[in-house]
């Protein structure tokens, strides 16, 4: 008589309830790139700029010794500005491949034959990165101003900084938003996650190089809504409170971003299916 | 269930269009009592499916692949793990099971998709030629999965493929497609009984009265080798017509033999007859 019974058993456990079912999804993601050794060395790497800032608050506040630097709203939106040569390098590393190996892999039919929508697998796939370019933007971005709190140890620096707290966390969100939908849209555009990374970081840079063209032919910085980094800075400008770096109307910047984020959804809804319909 | 057609008779879109991959324009239908409209999710956490084409999640070794499937239909992870290995056990790659599945030969990525269809304990799963690719012997092994997996474990199969052998082996009935229309949906036996049956004879003397009479009763008749012919003898008819009919035009009945039918033989003249 076998000890263990290797045939087929039936099974009958317990389901997890279908609202949290992306979740699985997003911790699948992160575990696989959380192994990636060169992946964690850019994460290490993305945190680099914020012990430097600390460093200088340390410095700036508690010795006095960097007399010339202001710990105010500015300096936030610096850090996060600074930040988004990571954010870039990070939503590629970690997006290129998120939808575009899933398709590479015909991976699509075996999420969508489980009780898997279309919204929980986008959903899912988002997370990943949010999650990590979470780490080099919102959460250092926090904790930056936390620390400024303790060093300061002043109360007129939260009174007058209060609302610097929800700044960075509006900035963060619309730089995470706007990194992760689009590198996903573009992901799911082809096989090739090396494809997908030649675009979507063509779409920033032939974005700026336009807008730089632009602005040296008509000899104004109006036209800077043409860049997506600019629209950013544009609006994270208003969040911080700080005067616009561009002559471009906010309106515009925030409809550009909106359009483009519309668009990537539109795509992936029209990307993302469990079967190729040929018509 | 076997599900027949030739290439491009519909068998792989009716499995999609059953999994909510498809929306029907018109009609409607049902799995295990559900819509297949309104209720996708509810029937893809009662039913496994094997796609046709090679599929994988990339990046994970077997035991991530099946028990990521787990948790993807609701298995906590923990249980999905355990169920994982059994399962790898089970359709016979727990040798292999921490091995990357992108490095998985033909054979193997067969099995390990039928493990990451069977791993939330479905009450029916849907095949998608699950033999392709596979050589003789791969072929027998996942024929004899599929007869234990429906063979008193209580899943209901549906074996979508244009390999009559692999129906006429593991099925009990049968559901004929061509061109996107169900021709015959029955069991294989009274499939096989319906469409007639088949005798060898060989007579003596000209038989050109004797073919013309069983042509003129709508039994096909084909002349082989050394006078020997094949009757399909359709309509209820028996040995015992075939006997009479050769009694009245006095032929000399030497040689009958019944034939067995195969499916192949029922599913091409289904076929011919559509």
């Amino acid at each position: 008589m076998p000890i263990y019974d290797l045939s087929y058993r039936q099974w009958s456990g317990v389901w997890t309830s279908h609202p949290y079912r992306w979740w699985v999804i997003t911790r699948q993601g992160i575990n696989i790139l959380g192994r990636k050794r060169r992946f964690l060395v850019l994460m290490i790497l993305s945190a680099l700029p914020f012990l430097v800032r600390c460093v200088m608050l340390y410095l700036s506040t508690v010795l006095g010794r960097i007399p010339l630097l202001t710990i105010n709203a500015k300096f936030f939106e610096d850090f996060l500005s600074q930040q988004m040569f990571f954010v870039f390098i990070i939503a590629i590393y970690a997006g290129a491949g998120l939808i575009a190996n899933d398709l590479k892999a015909n991976a699509l039919q075996i999420y969508f034959s489980k009780p898997i929508t279309r919204r929980d697998y986008v959903m899912g796939k988002l997370g990943v990165l949010f999650f990590f370019l979470a780490l080099p933007t919102l959460v250092p971005g926090m904790l930056l101003f936390f620390l400024a709190v303790l060093f300061k140890s002043d109360a007129s620096f939260l009174e007058q900084n209060y609302w610097v707290p929800a700044s960075v966390l509006g900035y963060s969100l619309l730089i995470i938003a706007t990194y992760s939908v689009v590198m996903l849209a573009v992901s799911s555009l082809s096989k090739s996650s090396r494809f997908a990374g030649i675009v979507f970081a063509a779409l920033f840079f032939f974005s700026r190089i336009f807008y730089q063209i632009l602005s040296v032919v008509l000899r104004s910085t109006r036209v800077a809504w043409v860049s997506l980094g600019n629209n950013l800075t544009q609006i994270g400008d208003y969040l911080f409170q700080v005067s616009p770096q561009y002559q471009s109307p906010l309106w515009l910047s925030a409809m550009v971003l909106g359009l483009l984020m519309l668009g990537s959804v539109w795509l992936l809804h029209h990307r993302v299916q469990a079967v190729e319909v040929v018509k | 269930m076997g599900l027949l057609g030739p290439n491009g008779a519909g068998k792989s879109t009716l499995l999609k269009t059953l999994l909510g991959f498809l929306t029907p324009k018109t009609g409607r239908g049902k799995v295990l009592g559900l819509d297949i409209r309104s209720q996708q999710l509810a029937i893809r956490q009662r039913v496994g499916y094997m796609p046709e084409n090679d599929c994988h999640i990339p990046g994970m070794n077997a035991v991530s692949f099946v028990a990521y499937a787990g948790q993807l239909a609701g298995m906590k992870p923990k249980d999905s793990l355990q169920r994982a290995h059994e399962i790898l056990h089970y359709v016979g790659l727990g040798e292999a099971r921490y091995r990357n599945v992108e490095t998985y030969s033909g054979g193997m990525k067969q099995r390990i998709k039928l493990a990451q269809a069977l791993v939330h304990g479905p009450e029916l799963i849907f095949l998608d030629e699950p033999t392709n690719g596979l050589d003789p012997k791969g072929r027998i092994e996942m024929l004899e999965l599929i007869r234990d997996i429906w063979n008193g474990k209580g899943i209901h199969v549906i074996l979508s493929t244009h390999l009559l052998p692999d129906v006429e082996w593991v099925c009990r009935d049968a559901l004929v497609l061509h061109q996107g229309r169900r021709l015959a949906a029955q069991k294989i036996d009274d499939l096989k009984q319906s469409s007639g049956a088949t005798f060898e004879c060989r007579i003596k003397g000209d038989g050109d009265s004797f073919r013309e009479q069983l042509r003129l009763l709508g039994c096909p008749v084909q002349d082989g080798e050394d006078g020997v012919m094949r009757v399909l003898l359709v309509n209820g008819l028996g040995s015992d017509s075939l006997l009479r009919i050769a009694r009245d035009h006095g032929i000399q009945i030497r040689h009958l033999v019944p034939l067995k039918q195969s499916l192949e033989d029922v599913f091409l003249q289904v076929i011919g007859e559509s």
